[in-house]
């Protein structure tokens, strides 16, 4: 009698064990599967989200390749990005308005973007993973632009430049300095002639160099002293002139990428506490 | 002697059986309790099942919507990308979204630009299905140069 007492109640405590493990079970598969739709519908919000965002970057893209008339290039065999443009850029007013009626047309559409135009007014150009900014310092349509680069992580600059309106003259190297950083200067002009220069470099220490163009103006080349080969290129002449910049890697370029400046595209969605910063990428 | 009686209730006659007991007419009680406990089991069992496979099935609706969207957003950017869009032509996007879209999607679109130009495309959205939309926007490029900008909400569901 005793012992059918006790198999009744280890089969009670049993059932029981078993009816509360299922129950647990059937808890947590609720809750799992409500935290899954709400899961899913994040998802779908933050898919939105970068919806709008990526189609806010290509067309910022397509204005930066229309209008900017800065062409962005890697070199034949992808050791080096080429930058081209006129110095100073006629192409800079264009730019800036089509820029500012986007911006005006995707936020009256898109409430949740914003496009920071602030990030734009120097135009930067940033080479990644090399962290290397070409800026246009005193802002973008002005004399001068700067190549600068936050460690040494390149061997060499080709730098051409193109005169449509003035001879070119010569080219005038300022200092005998050393090393084994390749510069070399080309000079041309729409008259046929060419000037050459090409010499191994102590990018730590400052050069100046000299593309002399009829009526005594030039064009300025600086590699600036103890700033890791920063290149300035200024355009002292009152005409336009073409500036090929040509940045060379140590290596093949794998994985390396031209943006503009970050911070650029701000995608927000309170609701969700979410949001998508960016930048556009060039190539 | 177990033998003895389990024959002495099968051949007991209706009174008898009226003054047995439930004991006696089910002498097997284990055997009772048994399948009882498995039919309960069953019943939890299926229990949960069910509920699983509603709440399974509301998630696979909301992947499908997701897919759904991606779908519609990846078809938008092919129209983008070809330069169709740039067109703001009803009938070139319309053959080339005929030409992308397959036979089980129903798409439609609504264009609208910065110049006030408005267009619709596809067919019209049924009731009672679900339809999923997004929103892009885009540049219109014509001959090198930016014309204008453009708003495309597609709005895409199963036929």
């Amino acid at each position: 009698m005793v012992k059918m007492k006790k198999k009744g109640i280890l089969l009670t405590l049993g059932i029981f064990f078993v009816l509360m493990l299922l129950l647990s079970l059937a808890t947590l598969m609720y809750r799992t599967s409500i935290k899954s739709i709400t899961r899913t519908a994040e998802i779908e919000k933050i898919d939105r989200m970068s919806d709008v965002y990526f189609s806010v970057e290509r067309g910022m893209k397509e204005i930066f390749e229309q209008t900017s008339g800065i062409d962005v290039n890697f070199t034949e065999f992808e050791t080096g990005v080429i930058i081209t443009e006129d110095i100073p850029n006629n192409k800079s007013y264009e730019f800036n308005l089509s820029l500012m009626n986007f911006k005006a047309f995707v936020e009256e559409n898109f409430p949740e973007v914003y496009i920071d135009p602030l990030y734009l007014l120097n135009l930067p150009l940033i080479i990644r993973p090399e962290n290397i900014t070409y800026t246009h310092t005193d802002g973008f349509g002005f004399q001068r632009v700067q190549v600068i680069p936050q460690e040494l992580n390149f061997n060499s600059y080709e730098i051409e430049i193109y005169s449509f309106t003035d001879n070119v003259t010569g080219i005038q190297w300022g200092s005998n300095a050393q090393g084994d950083f390749r510069l070399k200067i080309v000079a041309t002009d729409a008259f046929g002639n060419y000037f050459e220069k090409e010499r191994y470099i102590d990018p730590e220490k400052a050069y100046v160099i000299d593309v002399k163009l009829l009526n005594d103006n030039d064009v300025k080349i600086k590699i600036l002293p103890n700033a890791n080969g920063m290149l300035e290129v200024e355009n002292k002449a009152e005409q336009v002139v073409t500036s090929k910049i040509s940045i060379g890697f140590n290596y093949t370029r794998d994985g390396t990428d031209l943006t503009l400046s970050d911070k650029l595209i701000n995608v927000t969605y309170p609701k969700l506490k979410s949001s998508k910063i960016g930048t556009v990428k060039i190539i | 002697m177990k033998t003895k009686k389990q024959s002495y209730y099968l051949n007991c006659g209706t009174k008898d059986l009226q003054r047995t007991s439930s004991r006696k007419i089910f002498p097997n009680k284990k055997g009772f309790i048994f399948t009882l406990d498995a039919a309960l089991a069953v019943l939890f069992v299926l229990i949960i099942f069910m509920t699983a496979n509603y709440y399974t099935r509301a998630d696979r609706s909301s992947i499908e919507s997701i897919q759904m969207t991606r779908f519609g957003s990846d078809m938008v950017t092919l129209l983008d990308n070809t330069d169709v869009l740039d067109t703001l032509d009803s009938g070139t996007i319309t053959t080339k979204l005929n030409e992308i879209t397959p036979n089980n999607y129903g798409i439609r679109l609504r264009i609208t630009t910065a110049n006030s130009d408005s267009l619709t495309i596809g067919k019209d959205t049924p009731d009672g299905r679900m339809i999923n939309s997004g929103k892009k926007v885009f540049i219109v490029t014509q001959s090198g140069q930016i014309n204008d900008y453009g708003v495309v909400q597609y709005y895409i569901w199963l036929k």
